[in-house]
């Protein structure tokens, strides 16, 4: 058993309303991808937003948007994924702890910085008093919050599921991560060859529940983290579970970034899907760890739509415009937790 | 109860002992780890004492054959990790999926804390390998890699329930299959951040803390490591593991109270004992022992006791925190008083709580002071509650 997808909370450098039939994704230009982070005086109130830090206004914002979308008030569980967590509240009380050598601080950093800020801020916001994580393990913090929303869902079937992937990029973390080689140069984009991805940055916050409604987006069927370094082997696995042929892809949402070192592996693992049009969704959001919340958000939006936008597709694979009906979303972080997501058109 | 997990190895190191048994003697004995900072650097080596381990990094490194300049907390972990690993060395475990399930509150922050030093100066500088494993996953993936994990490894950081959910999800997992074993616990290391930031809230203690007393003044910082190992019934019998208790009923709940503090009602708290019990099917009086957050805290402990009062009425088991012990361990907390309910459980003992003299006013209970041995225990209640309103319990059972 699956989860029904019914409502979605999207802030990413794109302007991204899942449920128009809307696709004006922009690529960017330069090395680095920030979100377009949306007016918040509606959704927060503007005391409370003054004290929230850009990741836990995201958060807040993403949440009552996919409540809002999903016509629910309060969700059951709340299950969020970040590998950085609250990144600006730990750099600043970092900073003052070594640069006042460890006198006169104050604790509103510090309280903000732990990596549950912003699940334990959506549940006091909304007095949801239910299950509450916070995974942050590296590329698959939102996976694992989707394995397990399958499995609340199944434990409880009136459960709706608040799940998501949320992760702030700073300044001093881009050029930290920069200096490791990470990043392109600035002057170049996502189409440049060689080494380096596009820095990026996002939240997608989810409502999942085990209906299907009306309004529900897609049916996400399966979802799989690979354990091995034969990711193809995996991948034949992962579908032959599923009871699907290669050739029941219509469309691929593809984690290349860019970086030559990693993309030649994906396209090698791949290799076995044919005939699946394929999209790089990296391209419009960024690299970052729970980047795969963001491809989910965007094949949501393909499933309930009556087109396939050619120009979002990669030219090196079949290009048609036929509606999606069912997408795989394979992706991996450094060439670790490579992970597929199957979502099937209602 | 039928789908319980059995937990069937043990690993614990802190600072009243570098494996389990020496806490076990250490808590026997009424030791605590309460020192005065000597391997941390900081400014507080004189006004803030800790639980420190009276090892150096170097030291830990030997412990577990790793190698020098990785955070302290990747230390504890392998350490910990090892000694639970002990039960199945020889056993052939190849067909087996086994899963890693960490919990961790500051990742690789005490090597971040270099690096930042020489970075704020500027930002060509700073060791890359000091910041290199600053993500709190890091920790968990290099421990995984040190021991060959790889069918499941994930990071929670709740706060201080990180490791008491991650034994909640390491249960999940196996009920629905989705591995055969799964090591689950935390480890957090003390580091300057931590301490500097619970100092600024005003609820660390100048002297050692008093859990439950009416005088308490606030915590003291611990560090450690702990896990379990938990598989079901079945895998378990195929082996032939020593059982030390099963994992039979779990629940999180979120206090919806405050970003730090508890609700003076304790519904959070209260919450999540209730559902942890209903999930077991007891009733109160099953429960022989409650193994206390109890941090020392003003605020937590009012809040905890009342809950406990709201749910157990007058019928309250002997309590107790065995923080006074170990100091608050953060992300390794949940684990390692999982540890110590298990060999409670094991040898029918109720630990003591140290250092309380006065009676609280809030509550009509108070916890027990002495070591006692006991009989027909069968239920152990174990509260981790954390920032961001996080409130679990967990419930051991031996089986009778």
């Amino acid at each position: 058993m699956g989860v029904y997808i019914q409502g979605i909370g999207n802030i990413s450098a794109q302007i991204f309303d899942p449920r128009s039939q809307d696709f004006t994704l922009h690529a960017g230009h330069g090395n680095r991808l920030i979100c377009i982070e949306p007016d918040y005086k509606d959704m927060i109130p503007p005391m409370q937003l003054r004290r929230m830090s850009k990741i836990v206004r995201m958060g807040i914002a993403c949440a009552k948007a996919a409540m809002q979308d999903a016509g629910i008030v309060k969700p059951d569980t709340i299950s969020l994924g970040t590998a950085y967590g609250c990144l600006a509240d730990t750099e600043f009380f970092l900073q003052k702890l070594i640069t006042q050598d460890e006198s006169m601080l104050t604790p509103t950093a510090f309280i903000q910085s732990t990596h549950n800020t912003v699940s334990g801020q959506i549940a006091l916001l909304l007095n949801c008093t239910g299950h509450n994580f916070t995974y942050v393990h590296r590329g698959h913090s939102f996976e694992t919050t989707l394995q397990e929303a399958f499995m609340l869902t199944q434990e409880n079937v009136n459960c709706n599921a608040l799940i998501g992937g949320i992760d702030e990029l700073t300044n001093n973390a881009f050029n930290i991560i920069s200096r490791f080689g990470t990043y392109k140069k600035e002057d170049e984009h996502f189409n440049n060859e060689g080494k380096g991805c596009i820095a990026g940055e996002g939240a997608n916050l989810f409502v999942v529940n085990a209906k299907d409604t009306k309004s529900s987006y897609a049916y996400c069927s399966d979802i799989h983290v690979c354990s091995t370094e034969n990711i193809a082997e995996e991948l034949d696995g992962f579908l032959h579970v599923n009871q699907l042929q290669a050739s029941d892809i219509d469309t691929c949402l593809l984690g290349l970034n860019g970086d030559e070192r990693y993309d030649t592996i994906i396209a090698n693992n791949i290799r076995n899907v044919k005939n699946a049009r394929t999209i790089s969704f990296k391209k419009y959001c960024g690299e970052y760890p729970s980047s795969g919340a963001f491809a989910m958000a965007l094949a949501c939006k393909l499933l309930q739509s009556n087109t396939t936008p050619m120009n979002l597709q990669d030219l090196n694979a079949p290009l048609n415009d036929e509606p999606a009906q069912r997408v795989l979303i394979y992706n991996h972080y450094k060439n670790q937790y490579h992970s597929f997501i199957l979502l099937n058109r209602l | 109860m039928e789908n319980a997990c059995c937990i069937v190895g043990l690993g614990a190191i802190s600072s009243i002992g570098l494996d389990v048994e020496e806490n076990y003697e250490s808590l026997q004995s009424l030791q605590s780890g309460i020192s005065y900072p000597e391997f941390l650097q900081t400014l507080h080596k004189t006004d803030l004492p800790v639980c420190e381990i009276k090892k150096s990094d170097a030291e830990l490194a030997a412990l577990c054959k790793m190698p020098l300049g990785l955070p302290r907390t990747v230390y504890l972990s392998a350490i910990a990790v090892q000694q639970t690993l002990a039960v199945i060395a020889n056993h052939d475990m190849s067909k087996l999926r086994i899963g890693f399930i960490s919990g961790n509150t500051i990742g690789g922050m005490d090597r971040s804390e270099y690096f930042f030093t020489d970075y704020l100066q500027n930002q060509s500088q700073g060791q890359l390998q000091d910041i290199r494993y600053h993500e709190c996953g890091s920790i968990t993936e290099l421990v995984a890699k040190h021991f060959g994990i790889k069918h499941f490894v994930t990071t929670i950081n709740t706060a201080c329930s990180s490791s008491a959910n991650a034994m909640i999800h390491a249960s999940r997992l196996l009920k629905n299959n989705k591995l055969d074993i799964v090591i689950a616990g935390g480890a957090d290391a003390l580091c300057r951040f931590t301490l500097n930031g619970f100092n600024t809230l005003m609820i660390l203690d100048s002297e050692p803390s008093k859990p439950f007393d009416e005088n308490r003044k606030g915590l003291n910082l611990g560090e450690g490591a702990a896990y379990l190992m938990l598989t079901s019934e079945a895998i378990r019998s195929e082996y032939n593991l020593h059982k030390y208790a099963t994992l039979s009923g779990y629940a999180n709940a979120n206090d919806a109270f405050h970003q730090t503090a508890s609700s003076a009602e304790g519904n959070g708290n209260y919450q999540a004992m209730k559902e942890a019990l209903a999930m077991t099917g007891l009733t109160t009086s099953d429960i022989h022992y409650i193994n206390a957050h109890g941090t020392g805290t003003g605020n937590n402990d009012a809040s905890e006791g009342i809950a406990i009062q709201r749910l157990f009425g007058e019928n309250i088991p002997p309590v107790s925190s065995t923080k006074a012990n170990t100091g608050h361990t953060l992300g390794a907390c949940g684990a390692l008083e999982a540890v110590y309910a298990c060999l409670g459980l094991r040898d029918q003992v109720i630990f003591p709580n140290l250092r309380f003299e006065t009676q609280m006013k809030d509550l009509h209970f108070s916890p027990d002071t002495k070591w006692q041995a006991t009989k027909n225990m069968q239920h152990i209640m174990s509260n981790s509650f954390g920032f961001g309103g996080n409130c679990t319990s967990l419930i051991f059972s031996k089986d009778s």
